[in-house]
């Protein structure tokens, strides 16, 4: 638990009990107590005093034991003693805001913070050394060059060149085309961020629950076997390549065999209506029954892998699918083989299997994304007004604009950076 | 008919094109006004280039005229070289720049306030403030005299704590061969205002007559020379003159190099001040920008009858036997008189952040700082700050609102806007790169813009109005002539126009212009009005396009920050942030996100705060 602010200090010695005062980042033992001072529970106590700490004020962290009960406790009792609960992401822009990251590192860190899979804490890692910052300034950088330049022309005409509008309207495509690069990752990287959702669907007794626990893996379904969270009840995710898959409606899956009877068809419907892909899951030992043509025959116009199931026990439905399950795979899910291949499948249905550079620098942010977007549109009018011979005066408030936009990404303003390009590189005034 | 000096509403100090702006307007508001000034024959002097306008200082001066103001009139007087810049760049950056014969502008500037009825002058110079309980009583004059007003606009130029340099010799002075202004200084001082040091620099004035202009690049004024009033006739009253262009060369820079050691600002090292990076000394450019084997050097008459040429982009502050061994080394100067050295200004300034947009200082009401006071550099952006001033400062004493202008109406709101949001590092110029919204911000249009304004104001007369609304309704009506007159490809000679297509469709064509398509007017259109006809079509699609931004702009612009809003109250709020919200104290929201280092997110933080603070009251 982590405290940050001027007052932390103050704080946490209301809520931690120890013989020895807290030193600058040393762990301290000691007893946690609520406002009674009765003992919530013993752990360490880790000071960490400003500007070094990740959000740039002091910082005091309670290491206390994994129980809800006792988290909820020790909140209570920081809350009491004068804490405020943090709001989301409160860590990350405190952070930003006492200059510890640019905009665009914190967001990254937003990303981190939000990530649920490795591919994600790369591209978040490279954004944090900067690598967005610098794909953007690059770009803005070549934008400015350009302004500073046709601004100049316009303020000095007696001692600043007009820029070749040639020159201007190459070094225009050029520029959007990196933004269109980057606009293209941001959308490919959605899945990185947002992660794929999946509905795992099929009639009773095809396998699905054995399905899911194998995609999890020993780990998660040893986690998942104690629902501590609400989370937990109700979505499961594991990675596929590094993207994070977030299980619809596992509830369902791991409800009674008795409950799926009850709700039967009607539950995989709803999971089905927020699922990116699905996967269908039949029995295709033996011929297909009512249930299975159904599911298989309500899912074909949508994106899905299919698995006929239970291969050790023989192949009749499999060998007997119709032309629209032609593609499906065959196999068992206690076969490590055919779980690969249904992965595999799943990605190449969520994500055209696409490999994603995460080493490449993403946008980090919707914010981000859109002003990337506005400078896109402000560059076309700049390429439109440049194609249709009008004069400079139209352009350069494009190109102000597409400048001013960036700048929202690293935290530069437009104008300030222009003159001062302006009067470092050209020597004017009379 | 004069004003007596003891009963007046309204003190200006300082004659310079601030005060004298400021002086007139409040007079011509019908308020009981005094203009202290050190000469009275002496008002508006050109201290240092004969030039007024230019790249959007030219949008400045016109802006001056449609709200009622001086300038422009008075360079129309006494132009002796007038010429339209940009004019292939588009109408938006477009702007006239004139030379004025030097003496003349001092005449017509003195007669225009001898003229004044309500406007008391008084020879003198301020030398402190009477203030009592936050607010400004009056001024005590060197010398011991004491007027009193209950407002005060203070327009002192580069008089305050003024000082000279030249090689070693370091005069107090204001302007060369006058002397500065001391005990104000200490007076703003003591009242608590931030005072810093600026510096600025001229070149030297040589003998028309010792040079060889054969042996110069010439530049002409435009061939129909332009006024910069609506209302000035378009017939100057002197003939237009040439200038000249020569160029440095590597014997001028080395000169500048080996006696650097002689520079009070580098070898020297006697001025503290920050000059401005759009004028450079020619010891900067030669510092600076090494690499260039040449600078350009603008040689301009003074006057008509005047001996001196000013040598523009050659300001210096070596000693004069270096100036003038400089001099010579350009072509055509090899046998020049040098008639008055160059020399560096230091003085002090107040940091405009201490003011309200309406230019009243938020530490003593009835103060009015305007000019080089505020850290400004130029004619005109002292005379567009003048003129607000005097307007507010007629208005506090008429008990009436002060008048604000938004960026997106001009570049005067531009300026302050600039002014007292961001505040100053070095003398402010002004700039098309800072008017965001400058497709609107056109010389063509500038009385559309303002002259309501000033006519609300009470500074635009019956004649003037009148002819403003001819204007705007010929203009209005060739706009309707145009969208509805259907020429079509065949008589306009375009075959890839569509059929049926207007004159306005044509006029929107980049590569067609009025004079192309002028025959299908009207006979009696003006043509001045078809000129502006053909701008107001062409620039429509893009006007419309910034309505967006100017619209969130002025959104944000109404939204009011409380003045005792308590920053430290807000969550999550930059200490950066914190602590420069809590020192400017932005007006409105918009202000706030112009502050340098305030990013976005602080302005959402607040943004939300003063939700959150609004729901609270209305639920107390």
């Amino acid at each position: 638990m982590r405290c940050s602010g001027a007052d932390a200090r103050t704080i946490a010695a209301r809520v931690f009990r120890s013989g020895e005062a807290l030193r600058d980042r040393v762990a301290t033992y000691g007893e946690i107590i609520d406002v009674d001072g009765a003992v919530i529970d013993r752990g360490l106590a880790l000071a960490m005093d400003a500007p070094r700490t990740v959000t740039g004020e002091d910082v005091v962290e309670l290491h206390v034991h994994g129980s809800p009960v006792v988290a909820r406790e020790t909140l209570r009792a920081l809350l009491h003693a004068g804490a405020r609960a943090a709001g989301p992401g409160e860590f990350t822009r405190r952070a930003f805001l006492n200059g510890k990251l640019d905009l665009s590192a914190a967001e990254a860190v937003a990303d981190v913070i939000d990530a649920e899979s490795r591919a994600a804490a790369r591209a978040a890692q490279a954004n944090l050394a900067g690598a967005l910052r610098d794909a953007v300034d690059g770009v803005r950088a070549a934008l400015s060059s350009v302004l500073e330049e046709l601004a100049g022309a316009i303020d000095y005409p007696d001692e600043v060149p007009e820029p070749a509008r040639e020159r201007v309207h190459a070094l225009v495509g050029e520029v959007d085309a990196k933004l269109d690069a980057l606009i293209g990752d941001w959308e490919r990287g959605r899945f990185v961020r947002e992660g794929l959702s999946l509905a795992i669907v099929g009639p009773p007794n095809a396998g699905k629950s054995s399905l899911l626990n194998a995609l999890l893996g020993e780990e998660r379904a040893i986690v998942s076997a104690t629902p501590g969270t609400t989370r937990d009840v109700i979505e499961e995710s594991f990675a596929i390549d590094g993207v994070a898959v977030r299980v619809l409606d596992t509830a369902g899956l791991r409800a009674s065999d008795d409950a799926i009877e009850r709700s039967g068809i009607e539950r995989a419907r709803r999971a089905l209506d927020g699922a990116a892909v699905a996967l269908v899951v039949v029995d295709g030992s033996q011929a297909l029954d009512a249930d299975a043509r159904a599911v298989l025959e309500n899912t074909r116009s949508r994106a899905r892998v299919v698995l006929f199931n239970k291969r050790d026990l023989g192949a009749a439905g499999y060998d007997a699918r119709d032309d629209g399950e032609r593609d499906a795979l065959s196999g068992t899910v206690f076969d490590g083989a055919a779980v690969d291949a249904v992965r595999r499948a799943v990605a190449a249905a969520g994500w055209h299997g696409e490999s994603l550079d995460f080493a490449r620098p993403h946008l980090a942010s919707a914010r981000q994304a859109d002003a990337v977007a506005r400078a896109r549109e402000a560059l076309a009018h700049a390429r439109v007004t440049l194609a249709a011979g009008e004069p400079v005066d139209l352009i350069v408030p494009e190109l102000f604009a597409a400048v001013a936009a960036l700048g929202e990404i690293t935290g530069a303003a437009a104008t300030e950076a222009v003159l001062d390009g302006i009067f470092s590189r050209f020597c004017i005034g009379k | 008919m004069s004003a007596r000096a003891d009963d007046a509403a309204v003190i200006v100090v300082g004659g310079g094109h601030a005060g004298v702006e400021a002086a007139l307007a409040a007079a011509r508001l019908g308020v009981p006004t005094v203009l202290v000034t050190g000469d009275p024959e002496r008002v508006c002097t050109l201290a240092c280039n004969p030039s007024i306008g230019g790249s959007a200082k030219g949008q400045l001066v016109r802006e001056i005229d449609a709200l009622g103001g001086a300038m422009a009139r008075l360079t129309d007087r006494v132009s002796l070289h007038s010429r339209f810049l940009n004019e292939s760049k588009g109408p938006s950056v477009r702007a006239l720049r004139a030379l004025a014969d030097k003496p003349g502008y001092v005449r017509v500037a003195a007669e225009a306030v001898a003229a004044q009825p309500g406007l008391t002058v008084v020879r003198g110079m301020g030398e402190d403030l009477i203030v009592e309980t936050g607010a400004v009583r009056g001024v005590v004059l060197a010398g011991g005299g004491t007027l009193r007003a209950p407002n005060v606009v203070l327009a002192t130029g580069t008089f305050l704590g003024g000082k000279t340099f030249r090689g070693d010799e370091v005069r107090a002075e204001g302007r060369f061969g006058e002397p500065p202004a001391i005990g104000l200084s200490a007076t703003l001082a003591r009242l608590g205002f931030p005072l810093g040091r600026l510096k600025t620099g001229t070149p030297p004035r040589v003998d028309r007559t010792s040079l060889d202009l054969a042996a110069m690049a010439v530049q002409s004024p435009s061939a129909t020379p332009l006024p910069f009033s609506y209302a000035s006739p378009r017939a100057f009253a002197g003939p237009q003159l040439p200038c000249w262009i020569v160029e440095t060369n590597e014997r001028t820079h080395a000169l500048v190099r080996e006696n650097l050691h002689r520079s009070p600002l580098y070898g020297l090292d006697l001025i503290r001040g920050i000059g401005p990076r759009y004028c450079p000394s020619i010891e900067d450019k030669v510092v600076k920008f090494g690499h260039n084997p040449t600078h350009q050097v603008f040689v301009e008459p003074e006057g008509w009858d005047e001996p001196t040429f000013y040598v523009g982009g050659f300001s210096t502050s070596l000693p004069s036997d270096v100036q003038l061994a400089m001099l010579r080394t350009l072509p055509g100067f090899e046998a020049v008189v040098m008639l008055r050295a160059g020399y560096a200004v230091e003085y002090d300034f107040v940091q405009p952040t201490e003011l309200d947009p309406s230019l009243e200082t938020r530490r003593v009401a009835g103060l009015f700082h305007c000019g080089q006071l505020n850290g400004t550099s130029g004619y005109e952006e002292a005379a567009a700050q003048g003129l607000i001033a005097g307007i507010n400062a007629a208005r506090r004493s008429q008990g009436r609102e002060a008048l604000r202008l938004g960026r997106e109406t001009s570049y005067i709101g531009v300026l302050i806007d600039d002014l007292v949001t961001r505040g100053v590092d070095e003398p402010y110029r002004m700039l098309t790169s800072r008017a965001e919204h400058r497709v609107m911000l056109r010389h063509d249009n500038a009385d559309l813009r303002l002259t309501p304004v000033g006519r609300d104001v009470g500074l635009i007369d019956e004649d003037a109005w009148s002819a403003f609304e001819q204007r705007r309704d010929a203009l209005a009506g060739g706009v309707r002539f145009a969208e509805s007159s259907r020429v079509g490809p065949a008589r306009i000679g375009r075959d890839d126009l569509p059929a049926g297509a207007t004159l306005a469709d044509a006029l929107r064509r980049p590569d067609i212009g009025v004079d192309d398509v002028r025959r299908h007017f009207p006979p009696a259109t003006d043509d001045d009005v078809a000129a502006r006809v053909e701008i107001e079509i062409k620039m429509d699609g893009y006007v419309r396009r910034r309505r967006t931004a100017i619209d969130r702009a002025v959104r944000d612009e109404a939204v009011a920050l409380p003045s005792d809003l308590d920053y430290d109250a807000v969550p999550a709020l930059s200490r950066e942030g914190r602590e420069k919200l809590a020192r400017i104290r932005p007006r409105t929201l918009g202000a706030a996100s112009r502050i340098p280092g305030i990013t976005p997110t602080d302005v959402a933080l607040v943004s939300v705060h003063l939700h959150r603070l609004i729901l609270a009251t209305a639920s107390a």
